[in-house]
């Protein structure tokens, strides 16, 4: 009961809300392309310029859509604040005028976003005239070249010799982050915790097992750097010290694995390390599986 | 301090102030290293020639391609064609038709109303060309040895025959993508989207079998499996608000869920010597439904309220193996004949954002995740380790792991001039879970950021955290159980004090010209912890700059330094008096240094038809680990492992001539060299698969040159 009293509430909240009142101080798309020509023409090659989509800036007021009424402009071009000029507008400003109609799908999260709170607009990665990729819209070629204009360590990472597929074009940044805002963590775009974004792709260690193990259940960033490391698998470190920051017991995991156990071949050093027996480490089905050997 | 905080306003202000009409400065270079398709005007085209690598002396070819598919011969590299009008549009791409790492796409819009994609893409990865194993996969998933054992069980033949007698083999995976999406807008407020995609992965990867530690056995597992991932939803938007209606389907299935291998040493059952073969179970099938509800309401003043709701199942019931293959030991007796294991996820969002007044904007935000794992325990009184040894278990039977995490996020940024936003912001993250050391953590964090951003010659953001992590409910008792020091902390849940500090400042003088900087630097102790991880740092920084004084230049370069370390600590002991002797203590002081350089040069049509582009990427990481002993060790002196280091220096230069309008010749040349030195995979260390405890496939980590040359016609249309 008390959810459906929610539900309607919310339907009502929808519906009660009295939308703005538009002003009749518009002057046209063709008022505005006497001056913008070249503007009006970037507009059109891309989905904006779409009037067939009624909910595109050309599917209702044209420029003046997103720009507002021009009348005051066309009156005196000259005049501050005439007319709305995104590149002067408040971050926070010239997003709102973006959501207006950018509310749904991967949009809906912005507000209150990491990107919404450290004052990016939606201006700071997208171009409407003069975009420079073919999807989305973003002032540079690539989804990567507008990430790296900040997350520059993330991006040197992929440079690393454990790596995901990014640099070789097969995975991009937003492969993983939706930039706008999700409610996962980190801004992960699939799922509402870090390692549902992971098994998304990694299917096979999602379980549940019936020998779970513990950190992998509850992070797959706890071992791994997904965006690159110095380490096979894109370990944070090598094995077997990694293991050893949570298995130190008694006999081999509390073994120091310096050279000399090097140079004796040790199986928990050499190759894949502690992985070369607990080859189950994400998880067993097997009911001998207790310590992930089989 | 009110005069600092006016002196940065006043800062900031006149920054704005001094704003020109100048462009933004151009992004660092391109990190993808596919040439991809031209981004020359026209509706159609294609880019086919040939392609050819001469590699070094014993270069490692399969590091080299890894991720791609760059053998020698002719190619169709990239191929698009499409049409655009003013309410449809329809275009089709492919790219490496005919190799491991192609890709074909399609997609089709009727503008606002329907709208569709497609696309199939294969991405290999090569783990291996080095590999040798002398077992034959007789059967999918059985390793057989033939006669070897019993030559080695017998004294006639030593394990090194199998160095000797195997073969070599190339380890690859493929995963082969299917993706369609559809999206219906059946009204201007309702919109259907259906989404479909089928993830194959085929090959074989190195998986690990294990007769005790003195016999250990890597194999080439098959792989087989099959995701088939399905999404519908429904959703309503008008210009107060949104509602979402979602179902999410995923279902993995594997073809292959039992691996069986010969003992190398053993060719007969024994219930105190190891069995003559093992059997492990491999990825069980899985599925998961889940269904959500979401919306979002714009409210008066500014402000937004959003609400999300997910509850999904997840559920896992393959048929269990015995506990062992081994016929010389009685298998105990299965508690449950199939996993039946399930858990159910349930998932909460909720946030509210206001900005009242211009200057001033407010978020608060609650979410919540619980992984309610409901398997029932599978009691285990007794097990066999290895298929070799009947043991008791003293836990008695397996712990179904479960977790709820709740966090709130508060934070409130205030503008006081247009293009500056101090924002100050607190989380309170909380997260129960069971079968752990700690009930429960709590982290608390506060932040403090700065940005200045907009202004046309400068960007300036800044942030600092602090945080600490406190657990409660600690229960020593378990660690004891499972032969634990008690004073060991687990470094993901164990208590944690961290400060991390990062900002970026990048400066545009002038339109044609940026300068970028930034830093980090954090610092991770956990108070408390005697064993385990102590601490865990971070410094680094960066520099660059980008001058693209028109469109035909463009240029830039950057370089980044990264440092991380960490302190662990450990007790090497034996179960005894060695279990609490301190002076049996020893630390491990490990440091990843990492130096990264990129430069680029875009030259388009600066000669006459002519576009030339330049690429340079550096990457050197180096990994050390330092172990230190407790003073008055009884411990043997410590022989320091030298450190692992990978280098890699990348040219690129990309030209074309275009000899019409819509023909161009085009030459590629990519140079790259890889250095490495990683103990654990080198060839000096892995010098025969047969090791005196391990039977390996030679999986290795080694060096490569390589010089790649590409011919190519581009034809438009």
């Amino acid at each position: 009961m008390l959810r459906a009293f929610g539900l309607g509430g919310v339907l009502l909240l929808l519906t009660a809300v009295p939308a703005s009142a538009q002003s009749g101080n518009y002057v046209g798309e063709a008022t505005c392309v006497g001056c913008h020509d070249a503007e009006g023409k970037a507009l059109h090659q891309t989905l904006h310029g779409k009037a067939q989509n009624t909910r595109t800036p050309e599917g209702a007021q044209g420029c003046e859509t997103c720009h507002g009424p021009g009348k005051a402009h066309v009156d005196d071009p000259s005049k501050p604040g005439s007319i709305k000029r995104f590149p002067l507008l408040a971050p926070r400003e010239a997003s709102a005028t973006c959501l207006t109609c950018h509310s749904r799908g991967n949009h809906t999260q912005w507000k209150g976003s990491m990107h919404d709170a450290r004052n990016l607009s939606c201006i700071t990665c997208h171009s409407i005239h003069n975009p420079k990729s073919d999807k989305a819209q973003l002032k540079t070629a690539t989804v990567i070249e507008t990430c790296a204009t900040c997350h520059k360590t993330e991006v040197a990472k992929l440079q690393r010799s454990g790596h995901m597929p990014v640099r070789e074009g097969k995975m991009t940044c937003t492969s993983c982050h939706n930039p706008h805002g999700t409610t996962n963590a980190r801004m992960l775009r699939v799922g509402n915790w870090i390692n549902e974004t992971c098994v998304s792709c990694h299917a096979e260690k999602r379980g549940p097992f019936l020998w779970d193990h513990a950190p992998v259940r509850e992070a797959c960033n706890t071992c791994h750097d997904p965006h690159g490391s110095n380490n096979d698998r894109m370990l944070v470190a090598k094995l077997p010290m990694l293991c050893q920051r949570c298995h130190i017991g008694t006999r081999h995991p509390s073994t120091i694995y310096d050279a000399n156990q090097l140079a004796a071949k040790s199986s928990r050093i050499i190759g894949r390390g502690c992985v070369n027996c607990h080859a189950q480490i994400h998880g067993s089905n097997s009911p001998a599986g207790n310590a992930f050997l089989r | 301090m009110r005069i600092m905080r006016s002196s940065i306003v006043i800062v900031l202000w006149l920054s704005a102030s001094m704003a020109s009409a100048q462009q933004p400065n151009t992004p660092p270079p391109q990190v993808n290293e596919d040439t991809g398709l031209s981004t020359l005007p026209g509706q159609g085209q294609v880019d086919f020639g040939f392609r050819g690598t001469i590699f070094g002396d014993n270069s490692d070819e399969a590091r080299y391609q890894r991720f791609r598919d760059l053998r020698n011969g002719p190619f169709i590299e990239g191929f698009r064609w499409g049409k655009a009008t003013d309410t449809k549009s329809w275009d089709v791409r492919a790219t490496h038709v005919g190799y491991r790492d192609q890709q074909y796409a399609a997609n089709y819009n009727d503008f606002g109303k329907f709208k569709t994609s497609f696309e199939w893409t294969q991405i290999p990865l090569f783990f291996s060309q080095d590999t040798r194993t002398v077992y034959s996969e007789t059967s999918t998933g059985v390793f057989r040895l033939g006669d070897l054992p019993r030559l080695v069980q017998t004294g006639a033949a030593t394990t090194a025959i199998y160095n000797a007698q195997a073969t070599p083999f190339d380890l690859q995976l493929k995963r082969s993508i299917a993706d369609v999406r559809l999206t219906y807008s059946a009204t201007p407020n309702l919109d259907v989207n259906l989404s479909f995609k089928n993830t194959q992965k085929t090959g074989s990867q190195p998986w690990a079998g294990t007769f005790g530690l003195g016999n250990g056995v890597e194999l080439p597992a098959p792989v087989d499996t099959r995701t088939t991932d399905v999404g519908a939803a429904a959703e309503w938007t008008n210009n107060r608000g949104e509602v979402r209606v979602g179902y999410d389907g995923s279902f993995f299935r594997n073809s292959i869920t039992t691996i069986m291998w010969d003992n190398p040493v053993r060719f007969t059952d024994s219930a105190t010597a190891g069995p003559s073969q093992g059997r492990e179970s491999l990825w069980p099938n899985s599925s998961i439904n889940s269904g959500s509800i979401s919306g979002l309401a714009k409210l008066p003043a500014n402000s937004q309220a959003t609400a999300y709701v997910s509850l999904g199942n997840w559920s896992q019931n393959d048929p269990l193996l015995p506990f062992t293959i081994n016929s010389a030991i009685a298998s105990p007796a299965l508690d449950r004949q199939t996993a039946d294991a399930s858990a159910r996820v349930t998932s909460t969002a909720f946030t509210f954002n206001s900005r009242p007044v211009d200057h001033l904007w407010l978020n608060a935000r609650f979410r919540s995740y619980d992984f309610d794992n409901r398997t029932p325990i599978f009691h285990v009184p007794t097990t066999v380790s290895y298929d070799t040894t009947l043991t008791t278990f003293a836990e008695g039977g397996t712990s179904p792991y479960s977790f709820t995490r709740k966090a709130l996020d508060l934070d409130v940024s205030w503008t006081p001039i247009t293009f500056a936003a101090f924002r100050a912001g607190y989380t309170r993250e909380t997260v129960g879970q069971t079968f752990r050391t700690f009930d429960t953590t709590t982290e608390n964090t506060l932040r403090l950021s700065a940005d200045a951003a907009g202004i046309r010659w400068l960007t300036l953001r800044a942030v600092y955290e602090h945080a600490k992590r406190v657990g409660t409910g600690v229960d020593e008792q378990a660690l004891d159980d499972i032969g634990e020091q008690v004073s060991l902390r687990q470094f993901d849940i164990s208590d944690r004090n961290s400060n991390r500090l990062s900002a970026i400042a990048i400066v545009t003088p002038m339109s044609s010209l940026s300068f970028n900087a930034t830093t980090f630097v954090g610092r991770e102790d956990r108070p408390g912890v005697a064993f385990g991880l102590r601490s865990n740092d971070s410094t680094g920084g960066s520099a660059g700059f980008d001058f693209v004084p028109g469109d035909a230049v463009s240029i830039g370069a950057s370089y980044e330094y990264e440092r991380y370390s960490a302190l662990q600590a450990s007790r090497q002991a034996t179960p005894g008096a060695q279990f609490d002797d301190p002076t049996r203590d020893w630390t491990d002081d490990s440091a990843d240094h990492a130096h990264t350089v990129t430069v680029s040069a875009d030259l388009l049509k600066l000669w006459p038809k002519t576009d030339v582009r330049f690429a340079y990427d550096f990457s050197r990481a180096q990994s050390t680990y330092v172990y230190g002993l407790a003073p008055n060790s009884p411990l043997a002196q410590v022989s320091q492992l030298p450190p692992v280091t990978n280098t890699r220096n990348r040219v690129s230069v990309d030209g074309r001539y275009m000899l019409t309008r819509r023909l161009g010749l085009g030459l590629v040349y990519w140079y790259e060299k890889y250095d490495v030195n990683d103990y654990s995979f080198s060839p000096a260390t892995l010098s025969t698969i047969a090791l005196p405890s391990y039977l390996a496939l030679g999986y290795l980590y080694r060096p490569y040159t390589a010089n790649t040359v590409w011919g190519r016609v581009t034809y438009l249309w």
